[in-house]
């Protein structure tokens, strides 16, 4: 399980180094510009993040089996119903997570409302990424995964949701268009 | 460059009204950042038309940099400045990751270890013009000392 932490912490560089190099991509020189200095402090951040924590890789807590089921459980239904009310409902991305987020937060424990917003975000992609319900409950099932395999990585850090859900996102859709070519 | 303005803006205010909520108040930063969101969901594309529905998606990249612990931004004037990096990222991640969910959060990841960064860049400069002025002091004092024990 350390090792799939230390996976888990590269896979979320990645995703935030590859969000960066593709924006840059057809950019005018002065976001180039902004985006490198951006990109110079945010891996310095993240060094210093990972310094400061490094324990949060090396430490062996990790949530009971029955925790993590649990877990895994609510972020598939999450990511599902927020996908329903997105494309099928018709409500948007961003009323279909709210609409999730506030009923976790105010229904269910920190430790779970967390990780049921974080997979709600799986179910805001679009169509064109995640096509189908049965896609959505696979992804889904993969950032309950992710998210009780990373818990303390990237801890206290706004936005780990949303790269823990990208990272899902990107994982799933690497791992079907393999199998299926 | 009124757009670039209105999206810092937007990002500005839903980032420190999540912030808000989660460290000031001390409510769940997960339900502050739902609010946030469904709020900005419904209001802005009813108030501003078509780009309302760009600004509710970045008030909601905002609202996920707003959920940051007290121990990376320390007062809400810092989440002032991490809603401006996350408003201004927004705009150049436009074309990339198209359709990705969570895509926003990553901006905000982005944007919160941005601002740490060059947090600590700053206060590194800092401390070694400090140290630089401390040593100069103490030369000074030395050189001092050694003029009144001659006199002496």
């Amino acid at each position: 399980m350390k090792n799939m932490r230390w996976v888990g912490l590269a896979l979320f560089i990645m995703t935030g180094i590859g969000l960066v190099v593709n924006s840059s991509w057809g950019q005018t020189s002065a976001w180039v510009v902004l985006l490198v200095m951006l990109a110079v402090c945010y891996t310095y951040g993240l060094l210093t993040h990972c310094t400061n924590h490094l324990s949060c890789v090396k430490e062996n807590t990790m949530p009971s089996t029955k925790s993590a089921l649990l877990i895994i459980f609510l972020a598939t239904f999450a990511a599902s119903l927020t996908w329903f009310l997105n494309h099928e409902m018709g409500l948007g991305p961003i009323v279909a997570s709210g609409l999730v987020g506030v009923m976790a937060g105010s229904l269910l424990a920190p430790a779970h409302a967390g990780p049921v917003y974080t997979a709600s975000f799986v179910g805001m992609s679009a169509s064109l990424v995640v096509a189908s319900l049965s896609l959505s409950i696979v992804t889904g099932f993969v950032v309950g995964v992710i998210i009780v395999a990373t818990m303390p990585v990237f801890a206290g850090i706004g936005g780990k949701g949303g790269t823990t859900a990208a990272t899902a996102v990107v994982v799933t859709r690497t791992f079907l268009n393999y199998f299926s070519s | 460059m009124t757009d670039v303005l209105l999206v810092v803006f937007v990002s500005i205010l839903a980032g420190t009204a999540t912030y808000y909520i989660g460290n000031i108040m001390k409510r769940s930063s997960v339900l502050g950042s739902a609010l946030v969101v469904l709020a900005s969901g419904i209001v802005f594309p009813s108030l501003f038309g078509p780009i309302g529905s760009t600004l509710a998606v970045v008030a909601a990249t905002a609202s996920y940099a707003g959920m940051v612990s007290k121990e990376n931004v320390t007062s809400l004037f810092e989440m002032v400045l991490v809603g401006a990096i996350t408003g201004l990222i927004f705009i150049a991640a436009t074309p990339a990751f198209l359709g990705v969910g969570g895509k926003l959060g990553t901006i905000a990841a982005i944007s919160c270890l941005s601002f740490r960064g060059l947090k600590q860049v700053l206060f590194s400069l800092s401390a070694k013009m400090k140290g630089k002025t401390n040593k100069n002091e103490q030369m000074e004092l030395a050189g001092l000392t050694q003029q009144r024990s001659r006199v002496a």
